[in-house]
């Protein structure tokens, strides 16, 4: 019996999708750059389901890979170039247990981040990994990304919020890894991008939701002045949950379209501050904050301890992205890391490199922690365009790795930055990266041509130009 | 707390290592060992060398002591790097200088127990129940693989996904899959103020009703530990950072005292227990804390930290059926070797031996005795 027929007698009508519009729902994610459509969607609804679909693939030597909410923005859930079953886990997102005593959630891997916190805010906890997408993203793929968020400066990735996970790997089996002493495969597979199987089950450790938060929104003149007070506060011993800057032309997008927050327009960067804590702390710390930006005192302040008002100042970082849609049609983010001492010089030179190729291009980022997202606007109905953008993200993450940073600090690797790998590891890294793979994935079905180059995809190394793999707008 | 605990710490059976000099002659040495056929173990000072798996005496022990020093500091970046014979001690004094330290600890006989070492045992740690374990606070590594080919994972900012995560198979892998060479470090500014509190003895019941109390109540908290001490009493220990004001208040605790305050305070290491025949460690519900002192002998001492990770020192046998009563639990550990462990998941971790290289000795986390000690005292279990 060939593999599709094999599927749809395991699992009911409607489960199984291979019509064409399904299929186009799923040919890419959040990263619109790379697309393919897959061979089919199934729709599993338990770890049984999962282990069945996975074992059918490894029986017939078919490509798997897992998705959420589809929101991964460096293309891990869109289908390889060879043919793929997409796992939409979307359906999968049962509260499964909750102990408060032990500040520890068990969930499927499809529940949304936010509703998990959402959940249990009468319990006084929370889970405190807050991608900018955690209204829609799920926490699987949180996981397997190991996701950031604003608030990671604070409360650390997601990988030092899991406790435990089931994973049904490549060959069908189901393993259960838990946080403990010895070999620590739990921290191994966060952040896999799903290569070594797939997320079932998620033992999350959930933290107190913060007694008072008091958010400043500080507007500077230039960029070089919001570091600063960055540099100052991360000086002073102080950790806000929170440190966030955006850029003059961000703020502008933004206050033009619905996420509109009131950032002053006239403003060269906001710096976006953040406490969190007992009402002790946050008090304490508080004067310490107050003092810091009374050395350099910015154009506007605005402070808040209102939860409307601080869900307006929110409002136009975490719709930042969104707004970039009034820019141009297609949006390339990047997520570059630098040691946060450098973010002033090394803004000043991504910034020469947009007007290098003619690309425009904003600023959203984490200061507290080097995380840049310079974000590229373009057209990708335009080839040139789209050839311009490429080249300008390589050459920006080019330049975080030779100052000492990182080609991606919580977005993943995915297809997006395959060839990018290259810049922070030497092929003998690479080398050893494949043979862990092959630990969980001995056949390479488990979303192939992700994360690690393999050295067998033609678009490895070439996929800026390689026709058909790019996919135009 | 044992304020000065270094003196407690004596390689329990001294073996011949080679010291080597330098990265090139370690290289050498594990070609020879690959083309042999011969087991080697990485060591530091060799401290913890009796504590843990025991090692077949054919296994070639390699020191990497001589590969010390910090090898790049960024104060401003609240990163470093550190060779792995670099002793604890004099890593905390480079950092602590800027004012900065690293959150896990207080590691116990920090002069004599190198970085690599520490990360390598991964002992059960008090703090950074909030803020990421001992686990998180290694953000990068350089190692040699068993044919001494040099690899790397991770890198040097706070923030990083590329590449899959090796830095967390080191540590607690006690060596078994790699010779780390350098461990790029994340550091933590040194609270303003810092006071560690203790409560009076009282029965353990009574300690875990309080422990499990101030989990859910007190705020601001390094760390919340349940203290066991022998003869079956406990107190609750907790330390508080932060802003003077904020630690002078929450310090005013009825039932508690302030046992020490500053750096003694941050460097206020667990008593040790490596003179205890047997060591325990592993982790649990916290939830489940009653029904874990139900297990306890009455001579058993150690401590259970916030997250629920403990390690208990005893001189009886383990408790059949401990591991399924509390959840979390495993037994790892004993100063007269392993005595019972658990493969997180054999075929995979056999799997991860091949992808270094076979020459490691992986028994030291990843064998199986069955037959455990002959029992010298009863448990007050059932």
């Amino acid at each position: 019996m060939d593999f599709l027929a094999s599927l749809l007698r395991r699992f009911p009508q409607g489960r199984v999708l291979v019509d064409t519009a399904s299929k186009l729902a799923y040919e890419c994610d959040g990263f619109p750059l790379h697309r393919r459509l897959p061979l089919a969607i199934v729709v599993p609804r338990s770890t049984e389901d999962v282990r069945d679909i996975v074992k059918l693939c490894n029986e017939h030597g078919i490509a798997f890979v897992a998705r959420g909410a589809g929101t991964g923005l460096s293309g891990g859930a869109t289908p390889g170039d060879r043919p793929t079953v997409v796992i939409a886990l979307a359906g999968m997102r049962e509260f499964v247990r909750f102990d408060p005593d032990d500040r520890v959630a068990v969930v499927q891997p499809g529940l949304v981040n936010l509703d998990l916190s959402v959940a249990i805010l009468d319990s006084g906890l929370c889970f405190a990994p807050d991608p900018s997408s955690q209204k829609a993203c799920t926490l699987g793929g949180n996981v397997a990304e190991n996701s950031g968020g604003p608030h990671c400066f604070k409360y650390g990735m997601t990988t030092d919020h899991v406790v435990g996970v089931t994973i049904v790997t490549a060959d069908g089996t189901i393993r259960r890894l838990q946080e403990g002493d010895g070999a620590d495969l739990l921290g191994l597979v966060t952040g896999h991008e799903g290569t070594f199987g797939i997320l079932t089950e998620l033992e999350l450790r959930l933290v107190p939701a913060p007694e008072k938060i008091r958010t400043w929104l500080a507007a500077y003149r230039d960029m070089s002045a919001a570091c600063r007070a960055v540099s100052r506060i991360v000086g002073s011993g102080v950790v806000p949950a929170a440190l966030e800057i955006l850029d003059e032309l961000t703020i502008r997008a933004v206050e033009a379209s619905v996420y509109a927050a009131g950032y002053p327009q006239d403003a060269g960067a906001v710096l976006l501050i953040e406490l969190d804590g007992s009402r002790l702390a946050v008090d304490t710390d508080t004067a310490v904050i107050e003092a810091i930006l009374a050395e350099e005192p910015p154009l506007t302040l605005e402070a808040t301890e209102d939860a409307e008002q601080r869900t307006r100042l929110w409002k136009g970082r975490k719709g930042a992205f969104g707004a970039m849609g009034r820019l141009a049609p297609d949006l390339y983010v990047l997520d570059g890391v630098v040691p946060r001492s450098k973010l002033e010089r090394v803004l000043r030179e991504i910034c020469e490199i947009g007007r290098t190729h003619e690309v425009t291009l904003s600023n959203v980022f984490h200061a507290g922690d080097g995380n840049l997202h310079p974000n590229l606007s373009f057209d990708g109905r335009d080839p040139i365009q789209r050839a311009r953008a490429l080249e300008a993200g390589r050459e920006i993450l080019a330049l975080c790795v030779r100052e000492g940073g990182s080609i991606s600090g919580e977005h993943g690797v995915g297809s997006e930055k395959l060839e990018h790998m290259e810049f922070m590891f030497a092929p003998h890294d690479i080398e050893i990266f494949r043979g862990v793979k092959a630990c969980f994935d001995p056949k390479a079905l488990c979303n192939p041509h992700k994360a690690i180059p393999t050295g067998t995809s033609c678009k490895e190394g070439a996929s800026a130009k390689a026709p058909g793999v790019l996919g135009a707008r | 707390m044992h304020a000065d605990a270094s003196e407690r710490i004596v390689p329990l059976e001294p073996r011949d290592h080679l010291v080597v000099e330098g990265e090139h002659e370690l290289a050498e040495f594990l070609r020879d060992c690959d083309a042999r056929g011969a087991a080697c173990l990485p060591v530091g000072f060799a401290s913890r060398e009796g504590f843990g798996a025991p090692v077949d005496d054919s296994v070639r022990r390699v020191s990497l002591r001589q590969l010390s020093g910090v090898s790049r500091f960024a104060p401003d970046d609240l990163t470093c790097g550190v060779r792995v014979g670099t002793r604890w001690s004099d890593l905390l004094a480079t950092i602590e200088a800027e004012g900065l330290t690293v959150e896990s600890g207080p590691i116990h006989a920090a002069a004599h127990r190198s970085v690599g070492g520490v990360f390598a045992e991964a002992p059960p740690n008090p703090r950074g129940h909030d803020r990421g374990a001992l686990r998180s606070q290694i953000i990068g590594l350089r190692a040699m693989d068993g044919k001494g080919a040099e690899f790397r994972s991770g890198g040097r900012v706070v923030k990083n996904v590329a590449g899959y995560d090796l830095c967390k198979l080191f540590v607690g892998s006690g060596g078994a899959y790699f010779a780390a060479l350098e461990l790029e470090l994340r550091l933590v500014a040194l609270p303003q103020a810092i006071a560690c509190c203790r409560s009076k003895p009282m029965t353990r019941s009574d300690a875990s009703a309080l422990w499990l109390e101030l989990r859910r109540t007190l705020p601001d908290t390094r760390s919340i530990d349940l203290v066991m001490k022998s003869e079956g009493s406990a107190c609750v220990e907790f330390v508080v950072t932060g802003a003077p004001a904020l630690v002078t208040a929450r310090a005013k605790h009825d039932a508690f005292e302030v046992i020490a305050d500053g750096k003694r305070a941050w460097h206020l290491a667990p008593e040790p227990l490596d003179a205890e025949p047997l060591v325990m460690r592993g982790r649990m519900r916290p939830s489940r804390i009653a029904d874990f002192l139900k297990w306890m002998p009455l001579e058993a001492r150690g401590r259970v930290h916030f997250q629920g990770a403990f390690s208990v020192g005893i001189d009886s046998n383990v408790p059949p059926g401990l591991e399924t009563d509390v959840g979390f639990a495993r037994v790892l550990r004993g100063p007269r070797g392993m005595l019972r462990t658990t493969l997180v998941d054999a075929a995979i971790e056999t799997r991860l031996f091949g992808v270094f290289g076979t020459c490691f000795a992986p028994s030291r986390i990843s064998f199986d005795t069955s037959t455990p000690p002959a029992t010298t005292r009863a448990s007050n279990h059932g």
